[in-house]
């Protein structure tokens, strides 16, 4: 039978009704106490991931997700359980949540300094950003940036950071004591694992922080560190086209992110060393004001 | 008792104060049975109008803000929408009405005001369609694959082509040529019933306040799947309530006459004011009340329990059962037994299988989550 249990994200809560042991074992993996069974506890959510019926579930079994009665997505392979309902958790918030403009981006803070780091998948944004929150900055949030309208101010939506493929490797051997999801194979971003950032991260995760800068970063293996500065123009357009909720908020999105442009630095970076990308950060962004 | 009931959501929508005593389980069940009802907007106009907006748990507001965000967006949409068509199919037709959800919004009365609904339903007449059609089709709004029963069904029996999806935007448009299926015997004339239109100050084309109100009571009461119930419910009354006057009801008297919908009239007054106590005016109820079929018990039995709030934290007793039989009886209404016979014969092989094998037997696993 299914249990119900309770995860409190700042600013949202979740409920997930599942049996599935993968699924349970991977949340306290990554939720550690904030995920824990529901007693009185009221959730913004209610989801599910459950085991498709029928015979087909003995051959080839398949999860389905639910947000309350609503099914939004075909089922995937049973051994992606678990990040289907991370997946869904990203859908339910960016369907559902508008009291923020909310940004496809990594977004890492030192003190109360935050940088965005907007990037499509294979730019190595998430390697970049579970270096970070290893190396003295903390984690905000790895895909969702949620902005207050009107401010530079983002809101933490501490959730673990989702590497893919080659980056698998490379976490592993950089953060072994990391508290690591299982593998979910052949999704559509390839093999795919979740990282639990660390508990620095998780402390803060009530604590806003002011926007300095805005990085666009592209990881390129033969490719010693090159800074570009971008114009507000284009740095302002690829904020728009990342964001989750642009067309919806319109007008308030659009002043919005005037307003973050406008107000912090904006670069494009190539890099193949992380080391060298923090300490730029740091100097250039961090301590320039 | 811990658990909202349907009544309490009932209760909620007429007097809004009612759930200042409310514990923050009782606003979470709410708020989910709202969201699924996509009344949440509309519910949140109620508390505002009530002054207790305010009073509410600062979780449950936001629900409603979000709500309120994404209503004002929807409606904005519409609009744009309903732009695009008119200036593209402008000249393709006698006539090309906005029904439904759209009409409701494009009225700009406050039964369209916090509307949330899935595609846009217009009314032409039939010999444009397939003019209308392939137009639609050079814009980028497709028919989505169907079965080849499915094809064969709305292209020989129904009251509307295919659902046209635009390939970037998503939206989807369905286009009538009339307000009932064909088969069903009971289809009305199309040219005649479309004399009930009028043009909105934005130069729209929509039903009049009385074809408007007939043709969202057939919707409900002609139909075999009532999952939206309520909400439905709610526009019928709204609507009646911000016309109550001669020069409504008389043409809705006239109108439902005309195309032989007295019962669904007689059933729609009997809910709305059975639900939400509606102010229906004394004349009204004695034209109405030569209406009301033999079998009421039997109809009472299905719709009491259908048309109230649908989700499965307040479903009442035998819900399932009531559910079932407006199934049979909808389909009844609209198909000879022949045809009835046959298309669930067709339809009750996939779900057999389905049944058997898992729903999701046929479904291709997507990529993209």
């Amino acid at each position: 039978m299914s249990d119900n249990y309770f995860i409190d994200l700042h600013p949202f809560s979740f409920s997930v009704r599942t049996y599935i042991p993968q699924v349970i074992q991977n949340l306290s993996t990554i939720y550690g106490s904030r995920f824990k069974k529901l007693s009185v506890e009221v959730a913004d959510y209610e989801l599910s991931v459950q085991k498709s019926s029928g015979l087909r579930s003995f051959i080839r079994p398949q999860a389905r997700f639910f947000c309350d009665q609503q099914e939004p997505f075909k089922p995937l392979s049973f051994q992606k359980a678990y990040a289907f309902l991370e997946w869904g958790m990203n859908w339910t918030v960016a369907g559902n949540e508008v009291q923020h403009v909310i940004i496809h981006s990594a977004v890492l803070a030192k003190g109360n300094k935050a940088i965005l780091f907007p990037a499509p998948p294979g730019s190595g944004k998430s390697t970049l950003t579970a270096y970070l929150a290893h190396n003295g900055w903390r984690l905000l949030s790895d895909e969702m940036a949620l902005i207050i309208p009107q401010t530079k101010t983002v809101v933490p939506f501490v959730r673990p950071i989702c590497l893919k493929n080659q980056s698998i490797d490379i976490a592993k051997q950089l953060f072994p004591d990391g508290k690591f999801s299982d593998i979910a194979k052949d999704t559509h971003k390839g093999d795919v694992i979740h990282l639990s950032p660390p508990d620095s991260s998780w402390e803060n995760s009530t604590n806003t922080a002011e926007l300095v800068g805005v990085v666009f970063p592209n990881y390129r293996a033969n490719q010693t560190l090159q800074i570009y500065q971008l114009d507000k123009t284009q740095a302002f357009m690829q904020l728009v086209e990342n964001a989750f909720n642009y067309g919806v908020l319109r007008d308030v999105a659009f002043s919005t992110l005037t307003n973050v442009i406008e107000n912090v630095q904006t670069f494009e970076i190539f890099h193949n060393d992380l080391a060298q990308v923090a300490a730029f950060l740091e100097q250039e962004i961090i301590d320039y004001e | 008792m811990n658990n909202l009931s349907a009544a309490d959501v009932c209760q909620a929508f007429m007097a809004p104060r009612s759930t200042l005593a409310f514990t923050p389980k009782k606003w979470q069940q709410l708020v989910l049975i709202l969201r699924h009802q996509q009344l949440l907007a509309c519910y949140s106009a109620m508390f505002k109008q009530a002054g207790i907006f305010e009073q509410l748990p600062t979780q449950t507001q936001r629900h409603f803000l979000n709500a309120d965000v994404l209503a004002e967006n929807h409606k904005k949409q519409v609009l744009f929408e309903a732009s695009e068509l008119k200036r593209e199919l402008g000249d393709k037709q006698q006539y090309l009405i906005f029904l439904k959800g759209a009409g409701y919004t494009l009225s700009g009365a406050q039964v369209g005001d916090t509307r949330i609904y899935n595609d846009i339903d217009i009314l032409a007449d039939k010999k444009s369609i397939d003019v209308i059609e392939k137009r639609l089709c050079l814009l980028g709004w497709l028919s989505e694959e169907l079965t080849e029963h499915d094809e064969k069904y709305y292209r020989k029996w129904a009251h509307e082509i295919p659902p046209l999806r635009h390939g970037k935007r998503g939206t989807i448009v369905d286009v009538h040529h009339n307000i009932v299926p064909i088969i069903s015997g009971r289809h009305v004339d199309a040219d005649k019933f479309a004399s009930n239109s009028v043009s909105t100050p934005d130069g729209f084309q929509i039903l009049s306040f009385s074809a408007m109100t007939l043709h969202s009571l057939i919707h409900l009461f002609f139909n075999e799947d009532v999952e939206k119930g309520y909400r439905d419910l709610i526009d019928i009354h709204t609507l009646m309530t911000a016309n109550n006057h001669k020069e409504f009801w008389l043409p809705l008297i006239t109108l439902a006459k005309q195309t032989g919908f007295e019962l669904e009239l007689f059933l729609a007054c009997r809910y709305v004011q059975k639900t939400f106590q509606t102010d229906i005016p004394d004349f009204v109820q004695d034209k109405i009340s030569e209406f009301c079929p033999w079998n009421i018990k039997f109809l009472d039995f299905m719709y009491d329990k259908t048309l109230k709030p649908n989700h499965p934290l307040c479903r009442p007793r035998f819900f399932s059962v009531a559910e079932f039989m407006i199934l049979i009886r909808g389909h009844f209404q609209k198909m000879p037994l022949h045809i009835l016979i046959y298309h669930l014969l067709c339809k009750s092989g996939i779900s057999i299988i389905q049944s058997l094998f898992g729903k999701h037997v046929f479904t291709k696993e997507l990529d993209q989550p």
